[in-house]
């Protein structure tokens, strides 16, 4: 757990080098980021500046080539895939822009998939899993496979599976990308939603519009961490 | 527990949601599974199965040996002599099979007797279901052995069951009386229809004599005892008794067999051949499979990263991808289960002679537990590569990154590769046996074998006791079959060719030192009218005639290869040689015919000497018949012509020769349509998974073809360049295939009797084959892919 005053999140010195015929890539080069408990931070920038490979060692799905990072007060950079698995399932809820469902489970299996990662039991999977959809509006969809849903629909189920097990942080990798502006607005008003109720969230866009939804933006160019601006009072819960 | 349900669920899913996948899986997994099963029912039943003698796996068999001839009757003292000095046996009885006339009923018959000691009977196991087996005095020397202990076989279907103990049954002309009823029971040469006192054997005091070889033996090692520590043991036995015997033993060795292998026999190569075989195409069926998971899982991709974005560790995913594959090997072992028990059925039918087992071909725990091991790792074999491997992905890559992976190329092209080249192994395996199989065919036997009808007769010593007599029957006989409407000619031979029948004699030249081991022939003796019938060329001399008669010079005709052996450059007419005893004779050759094979059409050539039957005659022998027409219309006319002169003499055996050149040619060819069968298996599974290779691969190439095509290449270009890739792969595979099957072509050839040399034109016309037809597979995705419209292409990713 973090301690009183202690960042949820703490990046420092992060670096990623890629290496592909004998060219090297520097897609993040000393960053340094810290999440508070309950924040809302969007990471904004120009395609290819580096704002998934950010989100992507955020959410342990890479590693760093340099640099430490802390979450919830434990240092995760150097952990083997199993233990990152470990720290995934319980702290992490992602959020994908190609929604990422898994086509051949219900929406109901969907949700409950990383609860049962966690050896959770049936009937608390149950509830959890139906007190997730009903926040999202999806509850009477239970039994529909991803293929029947609407691309709204499939983002609403996929941030019900994500803040089903009640992780840490919620990462969202352009969480409207794919989807219509008025789909896009409504998982953006239930994302503010689930940050009023407390949930921190990271999210990463290229829409000025949504950028503004977050309490505060990163901006990166080049790797590099060359802006930060903290969002209008209104926007605080 | 509910993981595993939970994954189970969901692998059921996968295939329910993927049909073709799981039908194409499952049918390909049930016939290699199925196939290989059935072939272990076999295996089993042969080489695995505990047998049903006590101490079966001590229990040996003892033959005579003598250079070149491992496999000789021996001589009843010299076992006897045995028994009596070896200390690492608990006990050896003799037994010789033989057949016996049966009389006294509505029809003579001729059943198998086994002339045996009382210990033999203890040694094989024999139990009598009524009455008693035979007493040691009843076997001893001296006995008159007038008992017989019948089989339930032969009790139930001759006498109906009856009440038989104390009574009397007419064996060889002889009365027997039934002491009694042996439980269903099999040798291990084959079933038995009377046990009778090796004192009551037809001539048995002609037995007790060295020179007089007519038995083998049974013995049981003691515990701890090796068969080669007992071999050296007898071995020295047998070279004590030719120092002492050395008129009769010089040379003499014996050889002890385990009774498995007394069984099965020639049979276990092939045995193993047919298991190694199917295992090469199971092989192939699972690397085929292999290559559709990678494909799958491919196209999973990004299921698999979201399930390890949400926490699944790499050992549950693993799992839950073997489980869709063990799911799929259950599925495909019952369905293999089922299809083994039919399969089972074909292949024991097809099995040249029957399989070589005692009792019936059942599935036993063995065989359940074998086709769920096969399941299983067939499972773990083609699901493990592809779980471990689609479970490595770049999560980052894989979920932010739109479009399929292309990363398993490599993986793909090495199972492709793996198929080839076993597939080159087996084609090659094939083909060695289609041109052995093709040279037997083509070997000439040395005699016109159409139109022939053989059979055979054995005069009971009881009713025709002397030479006389049965000579006189002999030629009565032989009459009787020349008046037969529409035969052409008929002649009696002690062994007919081909029937598997056959004497052998040492010689020597006279006027040339004994040697320690003797020069050996075959030897035949056959009454006039033989070579004409069997149309076998007379090259010098003159046939036999009816003054070669008892009291006349003795006088014999040899073959080419005799001739060329023992008189090299010489006319062999008018020379003589000593056909060794007791007692020796000397004979002149009076004639030269050309060589046949007498044994079998695969056996190597073997100097045969004639003699005539006038002046060696026994009391079994066989006759041939030429006629034209199908000539075993004429059975029912042989046996009255035999009846006309004696209704109790039974005649058996009846088959035209063309059937006994069948018999000989039914191993090869059950080996060619087995390795045959296997290969063409092999070729195809290796073409799908060339052709799936091919165009999966094409499919990950499209936007670079279509590129490519945008910036002007034509159709035939890329042709080339993808077909060019392809040919790498199908050329190295084929060539490795290659060294394969010549690194293999030594042990092919010890397990499959007969099998050819690996020739450069076999091995060139395979491979280019092969490739050809691989490539030609590859050609079709290929074209296709030529085809690409630029724009689709790129607009496709």
């Amino acid at each position: 757990m973090t301690a009183a005053g202690e960042p949820l999140i703490r990046l420092q010195g992060i670096k990623k080098v890629f290496y592909t015929d004998e060219v090297e890539t520097h897609a993040l080069a000393d960053v340094h980021l810290e999440i508070g408990q309950g924040e809302y931070v969007a990471i904004a920038g120009p395609s290819g500046c580096g704002k998934t490979t950010l989100l992507s060692i955020l959410g342990l799905l890479d590693t760093p080539s340099d640099g430490g990072y802390v979450l919830d007060g434990r240092p995760v950079a150097g952990l083997d895939a199993s233990e990152r698995a470990r720290v995934r399932n319980r702290q992490i809820g992602f959020i994908f822009q190609a929604f990422n469902l898994i086509g051949d489970l219900t929406v109901y299996e969907n949700v409950e998939l990383p609860l049962t990662y966690r050896g959770m039991s049936s009937s608390e999977r149950k509830e959890r899993v139906h007190a997730a959809l009903e926040r999202v509006g999806m509850a009477h969809r239970v039994r529909h496979f991803p293929a029947q849903l609407s691309g709204g629909q499939q983002q609403r189920v996929a941030v019900a599976r994500a803040v089903a097990g009640d992780p840490a942080i919620l990462l969202a990798d352009e969480p409207t990308g794919n989807l219509d502006s008025v789909n896009g607005e409504a998982v953006m008003d239930l994302l503010r939603e689930l940050h009023r109720n407390g949930a921190t969230i990271c999210m990463v866009t290229h829409d000025p519009r949504y950028e503004e939804h977050a309490d505060r933006s990163i901006h990166l160019f080049d790797g590099r961490v060359v802006d930060e601006q903290t969002a209008r009072a209104e926007h605080i819960p | 527990m509910e993981f595993i349900r939970q994954d189970l669920r969901f692998a059921l899913r996968q295939l329910i949601r993927t049909p073709g996948f799981a039908l194409l899986t499952v049918v390909t997994l049930a016939l290699g599974i199925g196939a290989t099963t059935a072939i272990f029912a076999v295996f089993n039943a042969a080489l695995l199965r505990p047998l049903p003698y006590p101490a079966a796996d001590r229990l040996v068999s003892l033959w005579a040996t003598l250079p070149g001839q491992p496999r000789l009757l021996g001589a009843i003292l010299d076992f006897d002599a045995m028994r009596a000095q070896a200390r690492t046996i608990t006990d050896l009885g003799v037994i010789r099979e033989q057949s016996v006339n049966i009389t006294g009923g509505d029809t003579p018959d001729r059943i198998t007797g086994a002339f045996v000691t009382a210990n033999t009977l203890r040694l094989l196991g024999v139990r009598p279901e009524r009455g008693r087996l035979i007493l040691s005095g009843e076997s001893a020397s001296g006995s008159s052995g007038a008992v017989a202990v019948l089989s339930d076989a032969m009790w139930r279907t001759r006498f109906g069951g009856a009440d038989l103990i104390g009574h009397t049954v007419i064996l060889d002309g002889a009365p027997r009386v039934v002491i009694g009823i042996a439980a269903p029971y099999q040798s291990p040469w084959g079933p038995i229809d009377a046990w009778i006192p090796v004192s009551g054997a037809p001539a048995a005091a002609t037995w007790l004599d060295r020179a007089n070889r007519n038995v083998w033996a049974v013995a049981q090692l003691r515990a701890g005892v090796r068969v080669a520590d007992a071999q050296r043991e007898f071995s020295t036995i047998a070279d004590r008794l030719a120092i002492a015997y050395p008129g009769t033993n010089a040379g003499l060795g014996v050889r002890l067999t385990p009774i498995r292998e007394e069984i099965v026999g020639s049979s276990a190569p092939v045995l193993w051949m047919m298991l190694g075989s199917i295992a090469i195409v199971l092989l192939i069926a699972c690397a085929n499979i292999a290559n559709l998971q990678l494909v799958r899982a491919a196209r999973r991709e990004r299921e698999i990263a979201v399930r390890a974005a949400l926490g699944a560790r790499r050992g549950r995913l693993v799992r839950q991808l073997l489980t869709e594959s063990l799911v799929l090997a259950g599925l495909g072992g019952i369905v293999g289960l089922v299809a083994s028990t039919w399969l089972t059925g074909a292949i024991v039918a097809l099995i040249p002679g029957g399989v070589p087992a005692i009792g019936a071909v059942t599935f036993d725990g063995r065989v359940f537990g074998f086709a769920a091991i096969v399941a299983v790792g067939t499972g773990l074999l083609f699901g493990a590569w592809p779980a471990l491997r689609s479970t490595r992905s770049d999560l980052n890559r894989v979920l932010t990154v739109r479009g399929a992976s292309g990363g398993r190329a490599a993986t793909r092209n090495l199972l492709v590769g793996a198929q080839l080249t076993l597939c080159t192994v087996l084609l090659l395996g094939a083909a060695t046996l289609a041109r052995s199989l093709i040279a037997a065919e083509q070997t000439t036997v040395g005699f016109d074998p159409h139109h022939v009808l053989a059979g055979e007769f054995r005069l009971p010593q009881a009713k025709y006791p002397t030479p006389d007599v049965q000579r006189a029957f002999m030629a009565r006989a032989l009459d009787a079959l020349r008046a037969i409407p529409g035969v052409e000619s008929a002649a009696l031979v002690r062994s007919a060719p081909l029937t598997g029948n056959f004497g052998q004699a040492g010689y020597r030249i006279p006027g040339t030192a004994p040697t320690a081991v003797p020069s050996s022939a075959l030897e035949n003796d056959i009454s006039d009218g033989f070579f004409h019938t069997m149309r076998i060329p007379l090259l010098a001399g003159r046939d036999f005639t009816a003054d070669d008669r008892p009291g006349s010079p003795l006088v014999a005709i040899v073959d080419q290869d005799f001739a060329n052996h023992a008189w090299p450059g010489q006319s062999a007419i008018g020379k003589q040689i000593v056909i060794l005893g007791p007692p020796d004779q000397v004979v002149t050759i009076v004639g030269l015919v050309g060589s046949i094979k007498q044994r079998g059409i695969g056996d190597l050539p073997m100097p045969e000497l004639y003699q005539p039957l006038r002046q060696a005659t026994g009391p079994f022998v066989s006759f041939v018949i030429r006629g034209a027409g199908d000539p075993t219309r004429r059975a029912p006319a042989v046996r009255s012509a035999i009846w006309s002169l004696d209704r109790d003499q039974p005649v058996w055996g009846i088959r035209s020769i063309d059937s006994f050149v069948d018999s000989n040619m039914a191993a090869p060819r059950f080996a060619f349509a087995v390795g045959g069968l296997f290969a063409m298996f092999a070729a195809i599974l290796a073409l799908i998974g060339v052709y799936g290779v091919m165009s999966y691969a094409l499919t990950l190439r499209t936007r670079e073809l279509g590129i490519r095509a945008a910036l002007g290449a034509q159709g035939l270009q890329l042709v080339r360049l993808v077909l060019g890739e392809g040919a790498v792969i199908v050329v190295t595979a084929v060539l490795l295939g290659v060294a394969g099957a010549l690194g293999a072509s030594q042990l092919f050839r010890s397990l499959v009797a007969g099998a050819g040399q690996l020739d450069l034109m076999t091995i060139v016309g395979v491979s280019a084959g092969l490739i050809a037809v691989a490539l030609g597979t590859a050609w079709i995705p290929v074209r296709r892919a030529a085809r690409v419209d630029p724009i689709i292409a790129m607009r496709a990713e």
